[in-house]
């Protein structure tokens, strides 16, 4: 520091040293040297008042003004030095982010459960409602109330499960009012529906069935869907009409094959059965006719249906004179086979995780619209 | 029902056009008649002639060959031949060089056998693939067809066989007769009608019939007709009658047998003949005595009841010769020396039959067709038929009709309102194709006209007699929809004015779903278990409180104290699966164990399904059964690898609660100490309460109990009882406004020391009732012992924090908020804060 020198000189010498800093600790001891307590330019102020009375204005103005500038450059290079320093700390904080994070692991939803999902949605948009019933039912339930009294050939075609006797809650031999067997079918939810509400309804009921058979083609236990309508004017055009629109909806098939032929269950008249229309590529079962058109489109019985029969309605307390219905069930493992391609029904059960995994469904495929939430 | 094409010509006149086999059966389709499959047996046997063996000659280097010359209609074929029934004279069957053979699979080429060339092959029945006969070739009975005719044509297998699913109402179905009857009505032709004929008497039936029954069982057995017949004898049946058996899938066995079976497929017309020389004294139909018992055709023994209708004989009836209307006794049947028989036709009532049937297991085409109910006419034109065709195959005389009862008088009449076809089908016929189709079909039709309640008339229909099945105007409307077809019937769709405007689910199957889906997020895979489990799962896995008979209740997962039985199966079909499970996890835990003993080395499963506590509809509940094993994190860069434990299937089991709509904090865990379920370690398991209902259990496999089942590894279950849980609903109005408080809350830590017996939860539950209002969280962040607590001590590090409401807390609420809690956990745990 030199008495003869400028503010102007100060402030420029200052600067230069400013612009040479090259990090924010040589900016600092060259701050306290200008501007600390003792720095040059404080000192440069203090001496102002020693100065002659008509320099003091003037060279108190120059200073301030020095003093400013190197405030200034002070702290513009400041900004600029710490940020670069910031960037080169960044660097060296490095992490790396192709380490694989915890994956997320995800359960499956069972077909049959998904399929029935499907139907409940699906139904949910032409107004049914979902229906219940018990796994173990009577024989009024299961069978007399759909028209199939004891001796009926149909009560034996169907395997039933029966209970051990004296698991029945010790209610005897009664068959007809004991819970004493596994429902064959879901058939008896559509009598419990109609004893318990009054027409009009439209219900579908999915749930667990059983049968005493096991073989590639059977398993003791499966799923059925029962649907009924009853009201006051549908008949066989409606449930025509509307089994053609379930079918196509499930199978996403606006021109999927539907033949109805006639048919008989105890439970409904006129009955029938209906198939709809597949081809063989690849070895594999495709539902629908063939898209090329070479080969034969080949029929596949997949439901039962028909006028839910006057005795029906009658055991029901239903008036057949007032009130028409019409009903069909459907296999649910059977569904899922033709759509998803599972290929073995006994496989349905087991519980084996690579099946599960293969045929399952993720949580988030839910189908929409049914669900009141 | 199997039948050929020729056999069915039998009863129809088929109409110009149309016996063609395709559209035969697209018409039995549309008439209910669904056609499994059409056979054609005859495939690979086209090229095939006969041929004509003009002469034979040893084959000069070969004892056992001869070398023929065969006439095979276009030349003379050398053909060399070791069969040893081959002679000059006879005609085979022959393939020309470039044919398959069936049987053998081979393809024929020219050949030099032994030097000697041969040009074709003479053809057993084993290598036409038509049977195993392979003693010799195929040798045409005399006058055989001439040589070069197709050996198709030649044998009579140029027919299609077609097989036919009947349903159960349609006993007349289950008859060539009927099915053609049913073509006719649906426009193929026209039915043949039947021979009307008498056979001579040329002796007295040294037999009788007689019902030995209580007058009011008389409609058990409305009527019996026989006839004796002396006959010359019963050797092999013609080929046409084995043919059509053999397409019906019967074993030809004897001319008398065969001709019971043909009858019973023919006509529908199931028949007996008894050997006459086996029986004495009359026939008497009577109900089976306790105790009696019968050797039947199929060799087995059937034990008999009253129940049972059957057919007797010897002096007072006392021995039972058949089993009405299923199947005859094996000492009384026909062989080939029977000379006197005794025919029996028969009507009987279809339930008793059904019943009986269906008692001894026993199933026969004879039960099957009277079951289902014949033609009650049969009893007559059966009969005569039958025993014309047993004096044409048989040779022989007959004796006069022997029997006794009536044909039941028919039906009565079922009226249709020409308007209800419309009304029921869909679909608009005229009155007069109702007419003609219900005619056709062999009802009496008579037409009343219109009154008020029927704008449009009625028809007063009278079901012909082979149709017992006709019972209600529905019936009818049916068989108008059949004969018009079903295709014709237009779709409609229902009136979506009608539907109804809710949730197609209740909340509870809403809630059900929520849950499965909340399962797989948290990576469990859905198992679909059987309903039954085997006896060792049930009892494993039973509700406890019923195996140790302490009748506490209080673990027993339902609050229930009365002792549970599962209901088990009177006829399962294997011992694995014959109890109604009574846990979730009873058939969760196999599923589980399987594939931890495939290798699979993380295991999540769940279940949401049924538990059975006992057989009534309320004892049926949802369980959510949730089964861990193996490893639940894997190893992995940022932390240790460490099995399923009981802490993951609890925060499985707060996760299905929560989404139960269940506030957390109104939930309470304990541990069960034995008191739990069988399955679980006696000392790591836990139940969350609701009040003083137990909601959920979760916890370790019992060790014991899972080496007695020889499975190994860590594994953890739980099982949330969802019938216990508040009943789910559907939330209808919005949320009552308040306002959103968002003052900073203040954190402080505690550490505790308490007795190692004393639960964590009273600890926390303890800090949480020191200020229900401010206390807005607790967290356990530690647990931890050692030395320096003393031992039997432990200690809780725990993170409260109070959530201020109108203002933020001062200094000294919060001093005394914490010293409220320090005291609350001294009070009702003895726990101290850690100096």
């Amino acid at each position: 520091m030199t008495a003869s020198e400028s503010p102007e000189e100060l402030a420029a010498r200052a600067g230069a040293k400013i612009a040479a800093a090259t990090n924010t600790a040589e900016l600092e001891t060259l701050r306290v040297a200008v501007l600390g307590k003792n720095g040059e330019i404080t000192q440069r102020l203090r001496a102002v008042r020693d100065a002659p009375p008509e320099e003091r204005r003037e060279l108190g103005l120059k200073l301030n003004r020095a003093k400013n500038e190197i405030e200034n450059a002070l702290n513009a290079r400041r900004d600029t030095l710490a940020l670069r320093e910031s960037r080169a700390a960044l660097v060296s904080e490095k992490l790396d982010a192709t380490l694989p994070a915890e994956e997320l692991v995800l359960g499956h939803i069972h077909p049959v459960h998904r399929v029935i999902e499907e139907i409940v949605s699906l139904c949910s948009a032409l107004g049914f409602t979902v229906a219940e019933g018990p796994d173990i039912e009577d024989g009024f339930h299961a069978f007399s109330a759909l028209n199939i009294p004891p001796w009926h050939p149909a009560r034996q075609d169907m395997d039933t499960f029966y209970l051990k006797p004296d698991d029945n809650n010790g209610a005897g031999a009664d068959e007809e009012h004991t819970p004493c067997l596994l429902r064959p079918h879901t058939s008896s939810a559509q009598i419990r529906t109609m004893l318990s509400s009054p027409p009009p309804l439209r219900i579908v009921a999915p749930g667990r069935t059983f049968r005493s058979d096991s073989d590639a083609t059977h398993a003791p236990m499966f799923h059925q869907l029962e649907a009924l309508v009853v009201e006051k004017d549908v008949h066989m055009g409606h449930l025509r009409g509307t089994i053609e629109t379930f079918l196509r909806g499930f199978f996403q098939n606006d021109s999927l094959p539907i033949r109805f032929r006639p048919s008989h269950f105890p439970f409904t008249e006129p009955s029938a059965e209906v198939d709809v229309g597949y081809h063989i590529k690849d070895d594999t079962v495709h539902i629908g006719s063939d898209g090329d058109g070479d080969g034969d489109s080949k029929w596949m019985e997949i439901l039962g249906c028909g006028m839910v029969h006057p005795n029906v309605l009658k055991n029901c307390g239903v008036s057949p004179d007032k009130w028409q219905g019409f009903a069909w069930g459907i296999g649910i493992e059977r569904l899922a086979i033709l759509k998803y391609g599972a290929p073995d029904l006994r496989a349905f059960m087991r519980g084996d995780l690579d099946w599960l995994r293969r045929y399952g469904f993720r949580p988030w495929a839910k189908p929409a619209a049914a669900w009141g939430e | 029902m199997r039948f050929t094409l020729s056999w069915l010509g039998e009863h129809l006149e088929f109409a110009a056009g149309s016996r063609q086999p395709e559209f035969i059966a697209r018409r039995l389709t549309e008439l209910g008649l669904d056609v499994e499959h059409l056979e054609r047996p005859a495939a690979g046997l086209e090229n095939f002639v006969v041929g004509r063996i003009v002469a034979v000659e040893k084959h000069p280097r070969a004892d056992r060959l001869h070398v023929c010359r065969v006439d095979t209609g276009r030349e003379i074929a050398q053909v060399v031949c070791g069969a040893p029934n081959v002679a000059a004279g006879r005609a085979g069957v022959f393939a020309a060089p470039g044919c398959d053979i069936p049987g053998t699979g081979l393809h024929l080429k020219p050949a030099e056998i032994r030097g000697v060339e041969s040009r074709g092959m003479l053809l057993s029945e084993r290598e036409l693939g038509v049977s195993d006969d392979h003693d010799g070739i195929v040798l045409f009975d005399e006058p055989a067809p001439a040589a070069g005719t197709p050996y198709l044509k030649a044998s009579g297998r140029d027919d299609v066989i077609f097989d036919v699913a009947v349903t159960p109402n349609r006993g007349d179905w289950y008859s060539v007769r009927g099915i053609a009857r049913e073509l006719a009505a649906g426009g193929c032709g026209r039915l043949r009608p039947l021979p009307d004929y008498i056979p001579p008497v040329g002796h007295e039936s040294p037999l009788r019939w007689r019902r030995a029954m209580a007058e009011n069982d008389a409609a058990l057995v409305p009527a019996v007709r026989g006839r004796h017949l002396r006959i010359d004898a019963n050797g092999a049946s013609p080929a046409w009658l084995r043919r059509r058996l053999e397409a019906a899938g019967q074993k030809s066995i004897s001319t008398l047998v065969d001709l019971t079976n043909y009858f019973t497929f023919d006509l529908g017309r199931p028949l007996h003949v008894f050997d006459a020389a086996k029986v004495s004294g009359d026939l008497v139909l009577r109900r089976a005595r306790a105790g009696e018992k019968l050797v039947a055709l199929d060799e087995e023994e059937y034990a008999l009841t009253p129940d049972d209708i059957v057919i007797a004989s010897g002096a007072d009836g006392e021995k039972v010769e058949a089993i009405a209307g299923i199947m005859g006794g094996l000492e009384s049947g026909v062989d080939e020396s029977s000379r006197e028989i005794m025919l029996e036709v028969a009507l009987f009532d279809s339930v008793s039959v059904a019943k009986t049937g269906r008692r001894l297991g026993l199933e026969s085409e004879a039960r099957r067709r009277f079951e289902r109910g014949l033609d009650p006419k049969s009893l007559i034109y059966g009969e005569r038929l039958a025993s014309g065709m047993i004096l044409r195959l048989c040779g022989g005389a007959a004796s006069e009709p022997v029997g006794f009862g009536r044909i039941p008088a028919r039906r009565g009449v079922v009226s249709l309102p020409l308007d209800y076809t419309r009304k029921l089908g869909g679909l608009s016929v005229s009155a007069a194709r109702q007419t003609k189709h219900l005619k056709a079909l062999g009802f009496e039709v008579e037409k009343v006209a219109a009154s008020k309640r029927h704008p449009r008339g009625v028809l007063r229909c009278r079901a012909p007699s082979w149709r017992g099945d006709v019972e209600t105007t529905a019936c009818l409307v049916e068989d108008i929809l059949r004969l018009e077809g079903y295709a014709r019937i237009p779709a409609r769709q229902l009136d979506a004015a009608a539907a109804v405007l809710s949730p197609a689910v209740s909340a509870g199957r809403s809630r059900e779903s929520r849950l499965r889906h909340l399962a797989a997020w948290r990576g469990l895979d859905e198992h679909l278990g059987y309903s039954f489990v085997g006896a060792d799962e049930a009892a494993l896995f039973a509700v406890a409180g019923d195996s140790d008979g302490d009748g506490d209740g209080d673990g027993d997962g339902a609050g229930r104290t009365a002792t549970v039985t599962a209901p088990r199966l009177r006829n399962p079909i294997s011992a694995e699966l014959s109890v109604m499970r009574p846990s979730v996890l009873a058939s969760l835990v196999r599923a589980g164990a399987r594939n931890l003993s495939r290798g699979h080395r993380r295991v999540a499963l769940f279940e949401l399904g049924p538990r059975y506590l006992g057989a009534r509809p309320e004892e049926q509940e949802s369980c959510l059964g949730i089964f861990r094993g193996g490893i639940f994190a894997p190893r992995f860069w940022r932390g240790d690898e460490r099995d399923a434990d009981i802490y993951d299937v609890k925060a499985d089991v707060l996760a299905a609660l929560a989404a139960c709509d269940l506030r957390t904090d109104s939930l309470r865990s304990g541990n069960v100490e034995g008191d739990g379920p069988e399955w679980m370690h006696p000392t790591r398991g836990g139940a969350i309460f609701l009040g003083e209902k137990v909601l959920a259990h979760y916890g370790e496999a019992h060790p014991l109990r899972w080496k007695e089942m020889g499975l190994r590894g860590a594994v953890v279950m739980a099982e949330v009882y969802l019938g216990v849980l508040p009943g789910a609903r559907y939330r209808v109005a919005g949320r009552r406004s308040a306002p959103v408080v968002s003052l900073q809350p203040a954190w402080r830590d505690f550490a505790f020391v308490v007795d190692a017996g004393v639960d964590a939860e009273r600890v926390l539950r303890a800090i949480r009732g020191a200020g229900v209002r401010e206390i807005g969280g607790v967290r356990l962040f530690d647990v931890y012992s050692g030395e320096e607590l003393g031992t039997g001590r432990v200690g809780y590090a725990v993170e409260v924090m109070f959530r201020p409401a109108g203002r933020s807390f001062t200094d000294a609420e919060l001093e005394d908020l914490s010293a409220g809690i320090v005291s609350r956990v001294r009070e009702e745990t003895g726990g101290e804060l850690r100096s």
